[in-house]
């Protein structure tokens, strides 16, 4: 401490005190806990906010993630995602197409960013890491987590199950890939032995194997019940209302004897057979618990038969856990082929791995045996998250993988290609000139190409017509916004100048058009369309032309907002531009076409591709006349045997799908636009 | 002159046709003329179609018989009514929706649109995935996910949720007893200390500690079959009330070397939860409790939800009147209360005097029109056979029907609870279909998105320097709000609102994806009933027009009131 003395009268001496040069702040005032404080627990209201806040987001994510980690069976998406992504094109040849034309767009989307964005390497290197990781994924997962048994009953006895009686069926067809092991034991009595046991069994199961279980659970559950209804009543906690309604139900529930005292499970031995798909026995084995496990390699791939039987009386089963047949996916329809009428293919989609075997299903005196369909052997139970891995995950991943792959090869291509364009060709006063000259030319050739890919322009070959009915999934949203901006372009700026006419007629003309337009919904403009159209060109009656009415409703309605978009461009010049045009004795049209609409579109770029992603939007709306875009695709999948009535997963991936799309882009445009560059920048 | 010469040699045409006048005239003909052929090409063609067909526009038959039903509509309608009716109850419906969606979205977008704004970084986030998630996924999905994922996984009617949900729950006593000692304490001692002074923080913590652990104790009493310390057992060697005292003591002790700051607080628990345990050990404190039986109000089910119904009487006219006679003399006393303010400058709180009045007139008006007398007995169908029995027993019985209540009750308004009948349905109770309250939620959720970053943008607009020089010149809160930053900020946001709203409306015919009767869906019926497109696209049109203009003009009129008035 040092103290300055003053000795002059009346000054009060002061201490100053020597504080260390620098002090370290309090633990609150600086680092993670500071920010917590100051964001989080800033006053006592920010405590409450920030409590229930958390609250919420824990509840809403985990009941989100136990939902789908444990219940949702996402194979609807999974098997169903080249319908999701292309509808029904059953043609290989225009599918190829197709995926050259996704390619293709790719690529101009990486072109683009590199003439208009700048794409940091760390974005680049986060993208690639995520398709290392699918590839490397599935394969970790494959060789640490084991994929679950398969349970399948045998014997004649008869289970019943609340109102549900089953059989175990004699024989059962599967398919397996070359090399693959089936090792198949019967359960021991970490399976079979209690009632508890049973109702725990989660797999694939057969019919028969589910009966057994919902015996057990129904009886588990029953006896809860009666011991919780019993409690309540001796209580006063409740109602008298409540009180006759507990009676009631205590005396109505009844109890059955235990699934373990009424059915011998694994009490006598279970004769297993293989056969080969001609029938021919490949190997036999009689199976107890205690013997050793049937161990059988598969000599080529394809179909095979499982006959397993039991001597005993009418109440055994015998319950076999299997690994290596899995269930499959049965799927039959029409190929079209380049020549001659559609052929039907019979295709069997292995669960696990999305193994395929065309047709040759195994027969026995002319009718066909029963295959180990998904239908009848669902997963039953709640999924533990290493099955949510080994069944949803990695079949998921192997089929994106390859796409995703190329998908972003194709990207990293364009952007590098625009890079190294610019760097020989353009000046240092234009830095992007050729690159972007050159996404020019590219925007304008690919509805060309597109339309060219996707709908054919020759009767035969390799660019033979597709077949409009069939077109469906993200790529008929997409066609529909595309052809809504592209093909709506020249009728709205046609509006917005008509509008600005100085021509009474026309400008009424146009301002009714738009108003009348902007003022009714998308829906009607779309049902009047799919009405009324046929009768004013009959051309366009008729199924298979849907499509194209669709565009047309599309077209008109996008054109009012796109006619408003523009016109608020060409309000947004200073006057002064058309006055000096008009000095230097340009014509009218000479003003508008050199001077005028170019600077408008220019400044329109944000709304319009604002507009661009409501349209994208908007156009889920086709799903209510009938088309199967993304959105109308669900109903197609919710049809399917396989996935009857599954809605709350197709609706997960179709709003995922929606949601990236829409957000990037919307992100992608703020940014060029917040960065002033080039298209966008304001007058 | 010899310059200008040539300009008229050369040329061509007629110095007529030259005039700018007359080119835009030719200009304009030929422009009708292109789009008049183009139409009645089109409509020639549309007209020999439908003709061939039988199908000529008109509008008679709005007067035919529908012959459908409509699964929500008035008690008039049934499938004997007309075309015409049918589409006037699609328009009761998209009303029914528009109004009351305009006013939840807005609410609800204001509120997120004011959270997006937090100063808790969690709430922002929350909030700013809110909009985004929402505003990027097409509308249709979210009324599907609304409807067939969220009502459709409701339980069945007969295991509705209920609000509240059925049971027995025991009121404490104890509570207005606490509340009412704690005033006398306040009353006698504390309210005349200053709010820190360490005597008031001590028993007030006190209080509170053994108020605590008093219920603490009656719940380990009833819940905890083990618990030693049984209520007012009062043995003094019990070994686990010595442990407790001895504790308390030590605590006590220990409150003795807390920091000054604590001390008053330390004090106060450690002493106030010794009194409450003693006191619930000897029984001093009284233990009882009121059983309340609950049943359920409101039922929330797949079939939709049921509400109480609101049963207007025969007196609600009465009523009225003097209600209305409060409005009345509200309104001239704001009026001259309004005008003593700028004739004298002296502050008056009208707000509360109207206020006061308008409740006063109802309440009472409320009890007057119950002092008519109602007859003492009533004839009503019992077990199937007209009896006549005094109306009290009666209503005790619930054997009134709706007429019977609406005649002889003493209230203006009778709140009836929902009835479910054997099968479920509900007899008696307002319900809502679910595909009302799936397209309802769907829009008002959706379009909130879009109002919360309007609003967000709006507040945002105005400069933060207001806001300092509002706090510089000594404005409230309330005032600031109020005065300085809703006025600038309205200004930025009404005009983007009116376009959501406008939004709202249209997108209310997106009920066609999920079935409510709406008037785009009971006219895509009425159409293919009728084969009348062309006219029904005419109506639907007009009416989705009118809507969209009134809607404009009414934001129009809204909007000029908060412009920059500028000279």
């Amino acid at each position: 401490m040092t103290t300055i003395q003053d000795s002059r009268p009346g000054v009060v001496n002061q201490a100053y005190y020597d504080e260390p040069a620098v002090k370290p702040p309090p633990l609150l005032a600086v680092g993670p806990l500071a920010w917590v404080r100051e964001n989080l627990f800033g006053s006592v209201m920010d405590a409450i906010l920030t409590i229930v806040g958390a609250i919420i987001i824990v509840g809403v994510v985990s009941s989100f993630l136990a939902w789908g980690i444990s219940q949702a069976n996402w194979l609807a998406v999974t098997f169903n995602l080249r319908l999701f992504m292309i509808g029904r094109i059953n043609d290989p040849l225009i599918e190829s197409r197709i995926q050259l034309l996704a390619l293709f767009v790719m690529f101009i989307i990486g072109v683009n960013l590199a003439a208009w964005a700048r794409v940091s390497l760390r974005i680049w290197i986060t993208l690639a890491v995520v398709v290392v990781l699918m590839f490397v994924l599935p394969v970790v997962i494959d060789a640490l987590v084991p994929l679950p048994p398969t349970y399948l009953a045998a014997g004649q006895a008869e289970i019943v199950s609340g109102s549900v009686t089953e059989t175990p069926l004699p024989q059962i067809g599967f398919i397996a890939a070359e090399g693959e092991t089936i090792t198949i034991q019967a359960t021991d009595s970490t399976i079979t032995e209690t009632d508890g046991r049973l109702a725990r069994i989660r797999s694939y199961t057969d019919r028969a194997t589910n009966a057994v279980r919902n015996a057990a659970i129904t009886r588990l559950d029953n006896q809860a019940r009666i011991g919780e209804l019993e409690t309540l009543l001796a209580g006063d906690a409740i109602t008298t209302r409540q009180r006759q309604a507990y009676t009631d139900e205590l005396e109505s529930i009844e109890v059955p004897p235990a699934v373990t005292e009424t059915l011998a499970i694994n009490q006598s031995a279970i004769e297993v057979r293989i056969l080969d798909a001609n029938l021919e026995p490949l190997l036999a084995d009689t199976l107890t618990p205690d013997s050793e496990p049937l161990v059988f390699t598969v000599p080529d791939s394809g179909w095979y038969v499982l006959e397993k039987s039991i001597t005993g009386s009418d109440d055994t089963i015998g319950l076999l856990s299997i690994d290596g047949i899995y269930p499959i996916f049965e799927r039959n329809f029409l190929r079209s082929v380049e020549d001659g009428p559609p052929q039907r293919v019979f295709e069997y989609n292995r669960a696990t791995d999305n193994f395929l075997v065309e047709g040759g299903q195994p027969r026995i005196d002319g009718t066909d045996v029963a295959t180990i369909s998904i239908i009848d052997h669902q997963y039953r139970g709640v999924r533990p998250f290493s099955d949510y891995l080994t069944l949803m995950l990695v079949p998921f991943l192997n089929q994106i993988k390859v796409a995703a792959a190329l998908f972003l090869a194709l990207a990293a291509a364009g952007y590098y290609a625009a890079r190294l364009v610019d760097q020989r060709l353009s000046t240092r006063e234009k830095p992007h000139q050729a690159s972007r000259r050159g996404a020019t030319w590219l925007w304008i050739a690919l509805p060309v190409v597109a339309f060219i890919l996707i709908a054919g322009v020759m009767p035969s070959g390799p660019l033979r017509f597709s077949d409009p009915q069939l077109w469906g999934g993200f790529l008929l949203t997409m066609m529909l916004t595309a052809v809504g901006i592209v093909a709506a372009f020249p009728i709205g700026v046609a509006l917005a100048l008509g509008r600005r006419s100085s021509l009474p007629i026309v400008s009424t003309f146009s301002t009714l058009y738009i108003e009348v337009v902007r003022g009714v919904p998308l829906v009607t403009v779309l049902f009047m369309s799919m009405l009324l159209v046929p009768f004013v060109l009959p051309s366009l009656a008729g199924p298979d032309t849907a499509p194209f009415r669709a565009m047309v409703a599309v077209t008109l309605f996008s054109a009012a907002y796109l006619a408003e978009n523009v016109r608020g461009g060409l309000q947004s010049l200073p006057p002064g531009q058309e006055e000096a045009a008009k000095a230097l004795g340009l014509a009218g049209w000479q003003i508008t076409l050199y001077i005028t609409l170019p600077q408008a579109l220019r400044a329109v770029i944000p709304a319009l591709v604002g507009q661009f992603i409501s349209l994208y939007k908007d156009t889920s709306l086709v799903a209510i006349v009938g088309l199967i875009d993304l959105t109308g695709i669900t109903k197609t999948v919710a049809a399917q045997t396989e996935f009857q009535g599954i809605l709350r997963e197709t609706y997960v991936f179709i709003s995922i799908i929606y949601f990236i799309f829409s957000y990037v882009i919307s992100i992608v445009s703020r940014r060029i636009e917040a960065s002033g560059s080039g298209a966008a920048r304001r007058i | 002159m010899a310059e200008t010469a040539p300009s008229q040699t050369n040329s061509v045409l007629p110095s007529v046709l030259r005039d700018i006048r007359v080119l835009q005239a030719i200009g304009q003909i030929v422009f009708v003329i292109l789009v008049l052929l183009i139409f009645s090409q089109l409509i020639s063609t549309a007209s020999t179609e439908l003709r061939a067909r039988n199908l000529t526009p008109n509008f008679a038959f709005l007067d035919l018989r529908a012959g459908f039903d409509i699964s929500e509509s008035p008690d008039w309608y049934t499938s004997n009514s007309k075309f015409g009716e049918a589409i006037l109850v699609g328009i009761i419906n998209t009303l029914r929706i528009v109004s009351i969606g305009l006013v939840l979205t807005t609410i609800l977008g204001v509120l997120v649109g004011v959270l997006l704004l937090s100063s808790n970084y969690l709430i922002r986030t929350i909030s700013r995935a809110y909009v985004e998630l929402l505003r990027n996924t097409p509308l249709l999905v979210q009324i599907f996910v609304w409807y067939f994922i969220i009502f459709f996984s409701l339980p069945p009617v007969s295991e509705a949720l209920t609000l509240p949900a059925e049971g027995v729950f025991f009121v404490s006593l104890r509570l207005p007893f606490y509340l009412l000692l704690y005033l006398f304490i306040r009353s006698l001692y504390l309210r005349k200390m200053p709010s820190d002074s360490p005597y008031r923080v001590g028993v007030q913590t006190a209080f509170l500690a053994a108020v605590v652990l008093i219920e603490l104790a009656f719940y380990l009493h009833y819940h905890a079959p083990g618990w030693p310390l049984r209520y007012g057992s009062g043995q003094l060697s019990h070994p686990g009330f010595l442990a407790y005292a001895g504790l308390s003591a030590l605590l006590i002790a220990a409150a003795w070397f807390a920091p000054s700051k604590w001390r008053a607080l330390a004090f106060g628990l450690t002493i106030g939860q010794l009194v409450g345990g003693v006191l619930f050990y000897f029984g001093v404190i009284f233990d009882a409790a009121i059983r309340l039986e609950l049943y359920p109000v409101a039922f929330l089910s797949i079939r939709g939800a049921a509400f109480p119904e609101l049963l207007v009487t025969t007196r609600l006219a009465e009523w009225l009147a003097f209600l209305g006679l409060g409005v009345v003399l509200s309104i001239g006393m704001w009026v001259w209360f309004g005008r003593i303010t700028e004739n004298t400058g002296r502050t008056i709180p009208r707000e509360l005097y109207v206020a006061a009045t308008i409740i006063g007139f109802a309440v009472i008006g409320w009890l007057l029109v119950g002092i008519e007398p109602l007859p003492q007995t009533i004839s009503v169908e019992q077990d199937g056979e007209m009896v006549v029995i005094p109306l009290d027993e009666a209503a005790a019985e619930n054997l009134l029907t709706e007429e019977d209540l609406q005649q002889y009750s003493r209230t203006p308004l009778v709140v009836r609870m929902p009835e479910q009948n054997r099968f479920g349905r509900f007899v008696v109770g307002t319900e809502i279909s679910p595909e009302y309250m799936a397209l309802l939620l769907a829009l008002v959720v959706y379009t909130s998105a879009f109002i919360a970053e309007i609003v967000r943008a709006g507040i945002q607009a105005v400069p933060h320097g207001q806001i300092e020089a509002a706090r510089a010149l000594g404005l409230n809160q309330r005032q600031l709000l109020s005065m300085v930053i809703l006025p600038q900020a309205l200004r930025v946001i009404v005009p983007p609102m009116g376009n959501q709203y406008l939004n709202l409306s249209k997108n209310s015919s997106l009920a066609v994806g999920i079935g409510f009767a709406d008037i785009f869906t009971t006219s895509t019926t009425v159409m293919n009933q009728s084969g009348q497109t062309i006219t029904g696209f005419l109506i639907v049109m007009t009416f989705y027009l009118t809507v969209s203009l009134f809607i404009s003009a009414v934001m129009n009129w809204v909007n000029s009131r908060f412009q920059l008035v500028t000279r």
